[in-house]
């Protein structure tokens, strides 16, 4: 009997198609089949819009990556606007010394000029960057020099103007 | 109405007509497919509403016969409405004992059993048994199909089927009360 009733059914399957999908099945799929089909237009567009971004972010990418556009460097610029102002500062200094100079005797006067020298040489290097600190450090870094520099050449000053009273006296 | 590969080429075009027309070629069986398996109108609308825009959104994949496109929208209806009722956690293993076993010497004579008989009958079967007896006789899954799509052996589906069948013979022996009133 088992194998009848396999057989029965399985020749005659489509005789078990009986049910029907509830009233108003077709209009219900009409609508769902429109909304899935808006859904899915409203996905290709989104997916147009970002595929076009995501190629154009490429490309703006690509080309600075070959043609980089160069940007004026704040950071040379500030250190250049600091080393000039100290500069002139510090060649200020010199002149008004220098003016005085002849005041002091020959082994001061040179040993006098042989550390502004000095000065100007190791100020003429300070324009330069030093790799591996920042902007902010190397730009305190190079003020504290410079006062230093200064403070010195003030103290010069003072002595030579110390100096001509004594010298006038001893004269 | 236009044949079938006219309208599978319009439908591959997304034309509305053209999809609406397949709907109507295919929506009986594939809505009896799924129903059976769910026995409930609205999930197995639900499912067969989801098979067909599942098979539209890739339509382009398909060509060929009717018969070849029934069964695959047939077949993407019954997983999907096996996932279904494995979501409704219904335990497919519990339905083993209480039941009437008829061996198989019973009577061979079964020429004037009716096929609406058998089918009342099905309705009758307990959930897991008429889900098996469903898939392997009336949409002709093999018993390894029917073991991957509900997750277990190909043995257990075979014994249950065993059962199933016994059980429903038993269904059909044995007239309701009733049947008997009437008779």
């Amino acid at each position: 009997m088992s194998n009848l009733l396999n057989e029965k059914i399985k020749n005659q399957a489509e005789i078990f198609d009986t049910a029907l999908p509830p009233f108003g099945h077709f209009e219900r799929f009409e609508e769902r089949l429109e909304r899935h089909e808006q859904r899915k237009n409203r996905h290709a567009r989104r997916w147009i819009i970002v595929t076009s971004a995501a190629a154009t972010l490429a490309l703006i990418l690509m080309f600075q990556y070959f043609y980089p556009i160069r940007i004026p460097s704040a950071t040379t610029d500030s250190i250049k606007e600091v080393t000039t102002y100290y500069n002139r500062q510090l060649q200020q200094q010199i002149n008004d010394i220098e003016q005085n100079i002849n005041l002091v005797n020959e082994p001061e006067r040179d040993e006098i000029l042989k550390d502004i020298t000095d000065m100007e040489n190791e100020s003429q290097k300070l324009d330069k960057k030093v790799p591996g600190i920042t902007e902010e450090e190397y730009i305190a870094y190079i003020i504290s020099r410079y006062n230093m520099q200064l403070e010195s050449l003030e103290h010069i000053q003072t002595i030579l103007k110390s100096l001509p009273n004594s010298k006038k006296q001893n004269l | 109405m236009s044949d079938y590969k006219t309208i599978l080429r319009q439908c591959q075009k997304r034309d509305r007509r053209a999809q609406l027309e397949f709907y109507m070629l295919f929506y009986k069986g594939v809505y009896n497919s799924a129903y059976r398996i769910l026995g409930n109108p609205q999930e197995a609308e639900e499912v067969m509403q989801e098979t067909f825009l599942k098979v539209f959104d890739r339509i382009e994949d398909y060509d060929g016969e009717v018969s070849n496109m029934e069964r695959i929208l047939k077949r993407i209806a019954i997983n999907h409405a096996i996932d279904l009722y494995r979501k409704r956690k219904i335990q497919f293993i519990s339905l083993e004992d209480n039941i009437y076993v008829t061996t198989e010497e019973n009577n061979e004579d079964e020429t004037e059993m009716q096929l609406q008989l058998i089918a009342d009958k099905l309705k009758q079967l307990p959930e897991g048994y008429r889900l098996v007896l469903n898939l392997h006789l009336i949409e002709g899954l093999k018993y390894e199909e029917i073991a991957q799509m509900m997750q277990l052996t190909p043995s257990t589906v075979r014994s249950q089927f065993a059962r199933a069948r016994n059980k429903l013979i038993g269904l059909i022996k044995t007239p309701s009360p009733h049947e008997q009133f009437i008779k």
